[in-house]
């Protein structure tokens, strides 16, 4: 199941590792997603669900996670990190690409939640209100 | 600008950093993921884990004394 999270933007800033805290056991790093110039990811699939997980807020007591995590860009590269043995959420605004995430986090991934920029032809405006 | 639904849990004890956000302008993309993985034991817990392991190496040793 998916374990740590890292997001590396054009500002080439790299956002720290979400989750991973004090890895045990058994755990391996993926092969990262690469995007190419002018590439953009499209469409996440979320994978979560209960975890038997270590947690000193709920001792005995199985935790509610991201257990994986789908993502597909405009052209067409598909990742999976993790595990699809979960309930399973798509995200995937029409003509809408992913700008940055946002989640909490400890030894695993807790939550997550996206913010999509608008794909705008060029010379045409932004709407500060295009909300959900 | 669309901000999505948020997913999993309420746990976690550290918030992803704001500040971090703050330093992407409009014109800013991602341009790598990495992660991590662990097996996953889904739902399974730690004791009956051992134990049905537990129970394999005992299956075991009996087809080998076998």
């Amino acid at each position: 199941m998916l374990l740590s999270l890292t997001f590396g933007y054009s500002n080439d800033r790299i956002g720290r590792e979400y989750g991973g805290v004090g890895r045990r056991g058994s755990w391996e790093d993926l092969i990262p997603l690469e995007l190419t110039p002018g590439e953009r990811i499209d469409h996440i699939t979320i994978y979560e669900g209960y975890r038997n997980i270590t947690n000193p807020y709920r001792e005995g007591k199985l935790t509610y996670i991201i257990v994986g995590i789908y993502l597909k860009t405009d052209r067409n590269q598909q990742t999976l990190f993790g595990s699809t043995n979960g309930i399973q959420k798509e995200e995937s605004p029409n003509n809408y690409f992913l700008a940055y995430v946002q989640g909490q986090d400890g030894g695993h991934i807790d939550s997550l939640r996206f913010t999509w920029y608008k794909y705008c032809l060029k010379n045409s405006t932004i709407s500060e209100n295009d909300n959900f | 600008m669309k901000r999505g639904n948020a997913y999993g849990g309420p746990g976690g004890d550290k918030f992803w950093d704001d500040a971090e956000i703050a330093t992407l302008t409009f014109n800013d993309t991602i341009t790598r993921v990495t992660a991590s993985q662990s097996v996953d034991l889904a739902g399974i817990s730690r004791n009956r884990f051992i134990s049905s392991k537990h129970s394999i190496l005992l299956q075991a040793n009996q087809c080998y004394f076998l």
